[in-house]
């Protein structure tokens, strides 16, 4: 993981919008997503920047539960990306973006033990230990959820506008100058 | 009819201008905003009644070699430097350095001082006199006209070129082809003039079909180059309007669902493009309530009255959609094709598809002779 992302991890929070938001820019910035043209490309900054494979499956049916939308499960050798089907394709991208938030930001869950840790009556099978980092796309109580909140929103629409502009550097340019 | 050329100009260089004092730190659009307000300033200078004020008043500067014609030139180099400097921004973005830039700059300013010299030969030299029945192709001035055009139609041409081999879509993509077309049209206006002037100076005989052919490439291709410009802004500015509606008509919606899965708002404030933003906001909580609230809504309503109702109308507004007939309220689904009851038929635009739902929850509330409010 670089450096920058080391420090961001470390820094005090600032709950105002307006770090949040310079946190989550100049974090889409340190990973070079600026330009990211798809998922794929997401995908792999997450992978780069982690080291290791990422996996991105949907969430089985008999974990659907309530409120969470997407999971994150960071394995030993790999890290795992749950989302959750239904709403369309557009909300699975935006659940997936979200879990990679999280990824990047190197956030862990703060829900304590994982004996009360409620998503342990969805992954009953998992180890204990990976059930407390796990983290899920619900609510936005707290400063983890909205800074991948926030990754996601941001990135999904710099997606949307490269895939409007092909991909096409130049006409990012364009669009720059023109809009 | 220049006239009408010069005002639709200024309005693209204001909007440029405007837009640049917004993002004081792009290099494409400084280079554009300064283009656009040259070229207007050359089609000012150009108007005849401007000319005339300027030969007849405190200035006394003459005819032909007076201050508008000159000042014409000058602001034409200046357009075209900024169109350079907009060519190498475009094309390379970060990567472009000082000495790129100022290489440029420095080939702006040798036509600048050259054309001005040569136009201004006749000033110091008695023999260079004009000859009044050479009407516009006048020794030397003809030949400042020529490195101008020249230079200027050269730009032009890479301008094009850039515009034709990069087209999107939407506005924006629109927008670069009609500017495209524009410096086109340009690039023929400066090959005609260059033929007008070479063969009326140098070959002795006037040809006023060329000339005026020019003068209607000039406005064709000045209007396109302007409309090229303004259609992006344009574009985002109804797709802003579209985004505040469907933003509008997506509240009952949102609200219905909202009350009951409240933990999906996010309340952050944007840092840009807010209507955009708010439109993408309250679809993302819509379909996130969606996802919580599916798994009810093929259930036969709840013992709390109130939620019972809200469900019912959502589950019935959902069937109103398109295709989505699986939502069953109190009964069983009869509709086994997998099809989401809440996510839009393949292909469909969700938003549009959301607005639907929601435009269907005040008429499903009448039908049923349930509450008359959404909200």
């Amino acid at each position: 993981m670089g450096d920058y992302l080391a420090a961001v991890m470390t820094e005090p929070m600032d709950t105002g919008d307006a770090a949040l938001h310079e946190r989550v820019d100049a974090l889409i910035a340190a990973v070079g997503l600026t330009d990211a043209a798809s998922i794929t490309d997401v995908l792999t900054a997450v992978s780069h920047e982690r080291g290791r494979a990422l996996e991105l499956e949907p969430m089985p049916e008999e974990m659907e539960s309530g409120d969470v939308f997407g999971l994150c499960l960071p394995y030993e050798d790999r890290d795992v990306i749950l989302f959750r089907t239904g709403a369309g394709s557009e909300h699975e991208l935006h659940s997936t973006l979200h879990e990679c938030g999280h990824l990047l930001f190197g956030h862990v869950a703060e829900t304590g033990q994982p004996a009360t840790n409620p998503l342990s009556r969805l992954l009953p099978d998992l180890d204990a230990d990976l059930i407390a980092k796990v983290l899920a796309r619900s609510a936005y109580e707290n400063e983890q959820e909205r800074e991948a909140e926030l990754f996601a929103m941001k990135v999904r629409a710099v997606i949307a506008a490269a895939q409007r502009r092909r991909g096409d550097a130049i006409l990012r340019r364009f669009d720059d100058a023109l809009g | 009819m220049l006239l009408t050329v010069a005002v639709v100009f200024w309005l693209a260089a204001i909007v440029r201008a405007w837009r640049w004092r917004q993002a004081p730190g792009s290099p494409s659009l400084r280079a554009i905003a300064i283009a656009l307000l040259s070229i207007a300033v050359a089609l000012t200078l150009d108007l005849p009644a401007v000319q005339r004020l300027l030969t007849e008043g405190p200035l006394q500067s003459g005819t032909p070699d007076n201050v508008a014609d000159l000042g014409k030139q000058l602001a034409i180099v200046t357009g075209a430097w900024a169109c350079q400097s907009l060519l190498l921004h475009l094309t390379r973005g970060a990567a472009v350095t000082a000495e790129s830039e100022r290489s440029r700059a420095r080939l702006a300013l040798a036509v600048a001082v050259v054309s001005t010299v040569i136009y201004l030969v006749p000033l110091v030299d008695p023999s260079t006199a004009r000859d009044p029945d050479a009407g516009i192709a006048q020794p030397f001035i003809t030949e400042s006209r020529l490195l101008v055009l020249v230079y200027a139609g050269t730009v032009l041409f890479f301008v094009m070129r850039l515009c034709w081999t990069h087209t999107g879509s939407g506005s924006l993509g629109s927008g670069v082809r009609v500017m495209g077309a524009g410096c086109g049209v340009m690039v023929a206006y400066a090959i005609t003039r260059m033929t007008y002037f070479a063969v009326a100076h140098y070959g002795s005989t006037q040809l006023p079909t060329l000339y005026r052919a020019g003068d209607l490439l000039q406005v064709l291709g000045l209007t396109l180059i302007a409309i090229g410009t303004l259609i992006p802004r344009v574009g985002r500015t109804l797709a802003s309007h579209r985004a505040r509606r469907a933003y509008d008509q997506l509240e009952p919606l949102w609200a219905l669902v909202t009350q009951r899965v409240p933990q999906v708002v996010f309340a952050t404030a944007p840092d840009r493009d807010v209507t955009a933003w708010q439109l993408d906001r309250r679809v993302i909580e819509i379909q996130d309530a969606l996802v919580v609230l599916a798994g009810s809504l093929d259930l036969p309503p709840a013992n709390d009255r109130q939620d019972g109702a809200a469900a019912a109308r959502l589950a019935a507004a959902l069937a109103d959609a398109p295709r989505s007939t699986r939502v069953v309220v109190g009964g069983t689904a009869t509709d086994n094709t997998g099809v989401s009851p809440i996510a839009p038929p393949e292909g469909t635009d969700p938003v549009s598809w959301l607005v639907q739902v929601s435009r269907a929850l005040p008429r499903v509330a009448t039908r049923d002779g349930s509450p008359k409010e959404t909200r």
